[in-house]
Order: structure tokens, then C-alpha cells, then sequence
């Protein structure tokens, strides 16, 4: 005899258990989505939790535990894993809270970035003509410009603000979204079922987000994981000279930029911040490797 | 073609006025030069002898006026003309773009070849986990570990600044070492894909029927397949070194285009850091226009007339 399970909760738990057991089949069949889920996966519960985990609060100054070597080596401590910096802060620490720093950053760039750059590109996609041309124009001049130096000299000229560096990061990443999502609009306007949402009169708003719009999320969402690992990238060059995130917010780049000073007695105070960022970025990068494989192998050679 | 030249014409004056714009945002050099104690009858002076007190349109206006005749202006830090101050730091840029290029393009397409040939051997699988590695660096970082293994431990070579003379082997081998892995690891990948993209194709197969050789095979048939992208991507890398490979000139204080456009916006030298940035656009937009031109030449699918090649 089988017993009905009737339980709404228990029916909810089987479809919540049915679409994650989909969803990881989905993904298992590629191996970088794998591995850029597990790090990418990691990280952000490292930085959602992090100082409730990390050793010491990240702005913890010990002037007794100056450049501390790691625990492994003579003269480290087990309560500092990764050593101290020139002011006897806790490395790790400090690590894992600026992990949460670079992903809030490369969050709200890459959904301002997306923001613009998809609408624009719909929109240049969708009407041409005055529009598109102006539209186009405008990525012109973004795609000849030199953008680390206008992101130093915006930093430099405006003031080096959290708001202005989340706005050089948007402004130069909202022209690849507009260029991917121009020209598959482009191509998704020739089909047939656009034509007849066209010919029952429908509102090119409707059109544009009812029915375009879910047909461009794919190449958009491989393209905002590559994206996203530049944006990281560029925060830290940036902060490692001296124009990004400003203490006492720590961040990657400037914790590399601090250990500068001391190659020549402390090597870890580089080296660890560096191989964090690398962990992330690479990631990041896997995701959108394998992300590309599963939604759409034929973009390989477009992203 | 004509097209083409004509377009490059709005985008380069966009970029100029951006910055120009972006460069009256904020803080009067008067003040930043003379200092906040200076009196009006020198500011007075100072600004009419740079032209800063005329309106910002005709400011704008003079400054494209004088670019078309070849004339960026006068550099506020160092008192000499900027065409000078900007020839006079384009070497050394020029050379490690080059030379990082070349070594790049050369070694990357070695590696993708065999990879892509012998797929799956222990060499296609290291070659692949460094490429991914490489890329995931952050390159002043990289750099900064180089030097640590370099200078520091080995003490081999220096850790910054360009020696005597234009340039000297020992001071360009870090610089280079940071710049080159990037761009040889995604010419390595791009190159392999387009080889295993047809190594099963027929024409492949009847080219090996035929009794070419192996490298015959590789080189007149497959490779051709990795020409496209690769141009279009060495054709982007050596404009973005030209145009200043930024962070690495500041972290080996290698004064070329990047240092002299990190130095002079610290310095709000404004005629120096608007001549380098109209300088470089057209650089760029040279750059893309001649990768139009090879490419047309290599593939005949590929007209210039129509639309944006792409």
C-alpha cells in the first residue's frame, strides 16, 4: 500500500529537490561550470560570513605582531595563518573581508553596466535608424577611448569617491552589452513570431521586452561573467594605485600595493592578496566558460 | 573605406571632448600651480598665457583648431611643446609593445599549434591550465612576483626605471615578461580552437590523401583557420600597449605613454594628458581601420563597403 503524501510542505520540498537535482545534472555536464561554481560558490559565502570567521576584525592593528611571517615559518604564529602586515594586521582577515569588497563592488557595476547597456542595445537593435546611429556613435567613442586613462583621471579629477569608482567601472563596461545586445536583437527581429506580434499590434515595448528581451539573456548573462572578472581586475589596479577603495576599506589591490614596500623582507604581504584575487577572478572566468558551453556553444567565437 | 575614415572622425573628437570636459570639471590650475595664496594679476596672467580665460567652447574650439595643424599646446610642468613631451616618451612604449607582441604571437602560436595537433597530450592540458592561470592574473601583480623571483631572491635583474641610453636589454626583460603571457596565452587558445575546429573537416582529410606533409597539413590548412581572430586580437593588443600599458609602466616606473598619462593627470598637466589621449584614440582607431584592411585581404568574405565588419 502507497501513502499519498498530500503535505503541501512536503510536496514543495520534492519540486524545491526536483528543479536543484535539475539544475545540478544541468550543470554537470560541463566541468569548468563545475569548478567556477564551487570557487565563485565559496567566496561569496566566505564574504557573506566572513567576520564572523575570520581570526581577527580585519582593522585590527598589532604593532607587536609587525609583519609576521605564516604559521608554517619560523617565527609565525598559528593565530595570524597568513601572517600581518607593516601594521600587525591579521592578512587572512583582511582578505576575506576585502573579498566582500570586490564582489559588492563588481555586483552593483555589473547590474548598472548590464542596465544601461542592454536597454541601449535593445533599443539600437530594435528601431535603428537616428537611434541606432546615435547609439552606435556613442559606443564608438567608448570603444576608442583609452579607458585606464580615463579612469585614473576621472578618479584623480573627481575625487576618488565610492560612487565614482562604481560609475568609471559601469561607464566602461556598459558598451560591450550594448554591441552583444544590438546585434542579437538584430537577428532575433528577423523571426517570424516577431513579425506576427508586429502584425496583431502589438506595442514595440511589449515586443521588446516580452519577447526579445528572454531571447538575448543568455548571451547576456555569459558575457556579464566575463565582464565581471575585468571589472575585478581593473577595481584592484586601480586601488593598487592609489585610486580605488580608499582606507580603512580594505581591498585586494591595495593591500598589494602596501606589501610594495616591503618585497624585500616580507614576501607573503603581496603574494597572498595576488592569489586571492586569482582565485576569484579564475572563478569567475570558469563560470562563464561553462555557462557559454551550456546556454549557447555557438557564441564561442563572439565572446 | 572612405566610410570608415569618416567615421573614425565623430568618435575621435567625442573622446577629446570627454576629456576635455571632464578635465574644466574641477579645480582651476591657476590655483593648483600659483597656489592658493597667488594674486589675482598673476592668475590673470597665468590664464591668458595658456588661454584659459577665453570660454570653455572656444577653448574647445582653438584646441581642435590647432590639433588638425599638428599643435597639442604647451605642456604647464614642463614648458616645452606637448608633441614634444609625447615623442619623447613614445619609444620606449613603442618597444615593449613590440617586443611583447612579437614574442607573444610567436611562442602562443607555437604552443597552439602542437596543442591543437596533439590534442589531449600532457602538453595541450599544461599549455591550457596556464593559459586559464595567466589569464586570471592580475598583471601588476604578476609583475610584482617577478620581481620578487627576479630582483629580490635571484637578484638578476633591476626592479624598475629604464637604465642609460634608450633602452637596455636588462631593464626591458621584467617589463615584457609582465606584459607577454597575457596576450600568448589567448593567441595559444585561439589558435588551438581553430585547429581542432577543422582538423576533422574533409578538405584536411583529402589534403593528407593527396600525401602533404604533416606540416604542410598544419601550416597551408588548418592554421589559416586561426588567422581571423588572431589578427583582429594582435591588431587590439598592440594598440592597448601603445596606448599605454598603464598600471605595468607605473609599477616599473618605465616612463613611456601610460607613466607620462598617469604623471600628467596627478599633475592636472591638462595639454599633456589631452594630447595623449587624442593621440591614442587615433592610434586605436588606425589600428582597428588597418585590421579591416588585412583581414578584407585574407578572407574575400569580408568587404569593406558593407556595414561594419565584424
Amino acid at each position: 500500500m502507497t501513502i499519498a503524501i498530500r503535505l503541501p510542505v512536503v510536496q514543495m520540498a520534492f519540486t524545491v529537490w526536483r528543479r536543484v537535482r535539475y539544475a545540478l545534472w544541468w550543470m554537470s555536464r560541463s566541468k569548468a561550470a563545475i569548478t567556477g561554481s564551487i570557487i565563485v560558490g565559496t567566496v561569496v559565502i566566505v564574504a557573506v560570513i566572513g567576520p564572523s570567521i575570520s581570526p581577527h576584525p580585519y582593522q585590527e592593528i598589532n604593532l607587536s605582531m609587525r609583519i609576521l611571517p605564516p604559521f608554517w615559518m619560523e617565527g609565525g604564529s598559528v593565530h595570524y595563518p597568513l601572517g600581518t602586515d607593516d601594521l600587525g594586521r591579521c592578512l587572512l582577515s583582511r582578505i576575506i573581508y576585502s573579498f566582500r569588497v570586490a564582489l559588492i563592488i563588481g555586483g552593483v557595476v555589473t547590474v548598472l553596466a548590464a542596465t544601461v547597456g542592454v536597454l541601449l542595445g535593445l533599443i539600437a537593435g530594435y528601431f535603428g535608424g537616428i537611434a541606432d546611429a546615435i547609439i552606435m556613435r556613442l559606443v564608438d567613442v567608448m570603444w576608442s577611448f583609452p579607458y585606464v586613462i580615463l579612469a585614473i583621471a576621472v578618479m584623480a579629477i573627481l575625487g576618488t569617491t565610492f560612487p565614482n569608482l562604481i560609475l568609471v567601472l559601469a561607464v566602461g563596461n556598459w558598451v560591450s552589452y550594448a554591441r552583444v545586445v544590438r546585434s542579437q536583437t538584430l537577428s532575433v527581429k528577423q523571426q517570424e513570431f516577431i513579425t506576427a506580434a508586429v502584425s496583431v499590434g502589438m506595442r514595440p515595448s511589449r515586443i521588446i521586452f516580452r519577447h526579445i528581451l528572454p531571447n538575448v539573456m543568455a548571451p547576456v548573462l555569459v558575457l556579464s561573467s566575463f565582464l565581471l572578472a575585468g571589472i575585478l581586475l581593473m577595481e584592484a589596479s586601480l586601488s593598487f594605485v592609489g585610486l580605488g577603495v580608499q582606507p580603512p576599506t580594505p581591498s585586494l589591490g591595495q593591500m598589494i600595493s602596501s606589501g610594495r614596500s616591503f618585497i624585500y623582507n616580507a614576501w607573503w604581504i603581496v603574494t597572498f592578496p595576488g592569489l586571492a584575487l586569482m582565485l576569484l577572478v579564475l572563478g569567475v572566468n570558469q563560470l562563464g566558460d561553462g555557462l557559454r558551453d551550456l546556454l549557447d556553444p555557438r557564441l564561442k567565437g563572439v565572446l | 573605406m572612405i566610410r570608415r575614415l569618416l567615421q573614425a572622425i565623430p568618435a575621435i573628437v567625442g573622446v577629446t571632448l570627454v576629456v576635455f570636459l571632464l578635465i574644466h570639471a574641477t579645480g582651476d590650475p591657476a590655483l593648483i600651480f600659483l597656489g592658493h595664496d597667488a594674486t589675482p594679476e598673476r592668475i590673470a596672467l597665468f590664464n591668458k598665457a595658456y588661454g584659459l580665460d577665453k570660454p570653455l567652447y572656444v577653448q574647445y574650439g582653438l584646441f581642435l583648431f590647432h590639433v588638425i595643424q599638428g599643435d597639442f599646446g604647451t605642456s604647464i610642468i614642463q614648458g616645452r611643446p606637448v608633441i614634444e613631451v609625447i615623442l619623447n616618451y613614445l619609444p620606449r612604449t613603442v618597444i615593449l609593445a613590440l617586443v611583447s607582441t612579437t614574442i607573444g604571437l610567436l611562442v602562443g602560436m607555437t604552443a597552439g599549434i602542437i596543442a591543437g595537433w596533439k590534442r589531449n597530450s600532457i602538453f595541450d592540458y599544461l599549455l591550457m591550465l596556464g593559459s586559464v592561470l595567466g589569464q586570471s592574473a592580475a598583471q601588476f601583480w604578476l609583475g610584482l612576483m617577478l620581481m620578487l623571483v627576479f630582483a629580490v631572491k635571484l637578484g638578476w635583474l633591476p626592479t624598475s626605471g629604464t637604465g642609460s641610453g634608450l633602452v637596455s636589454i636588462k631593464y626591458l626583460i621584467l617589463p615584457v615578461l609582465t606584459l607577454t603571457p597575457w596576450f600568448l596565452a589567448l593567441t595559444a587558445r585561439l589558435v588551438r580552437s581553430g585547429m581542432l575546429e577543422v582538423m576533422r573537416q574533409d578538405y584536411i582529410r583529402t589534403a593528407y590523401a593527396k600525401g602533404l606533409s604533416q606540416w604542410l597539413v598544419i601550416t597551408r590548412h588548418a592554421f589559416r583557420n586561426a588567422l581571423i581572430p588572431l589578427v583582429t586580437m594582435t591588431g587590439l593588443n598592440l594598440a592597448v600597449l601603445v596606448g599605454g600599458a598603464v598600471i605595468v609602466e607605473i609599477l616599473f616606473a618605465w616612463p613611456g605613454i601610460g607613466f607620462l598619462a598617469y604623471m600628467s593627470v596627478l599633475h592636472r598637466d591638462y595639454p599633456v594628458v589631452l594630447g595623449v589621449v587624442t593621440m591614442v584614440a587615433v592610434v586605436f582607431i588606425t589600428v582597428n581601420i588597418l585590421v579591416d584592411i588585412i583581414l578584407a585581404y585574407i578572407d574575400p568574405r569580408i568587404r569593406l563597403t558593407g556595414g561594419k565588419a565584424q
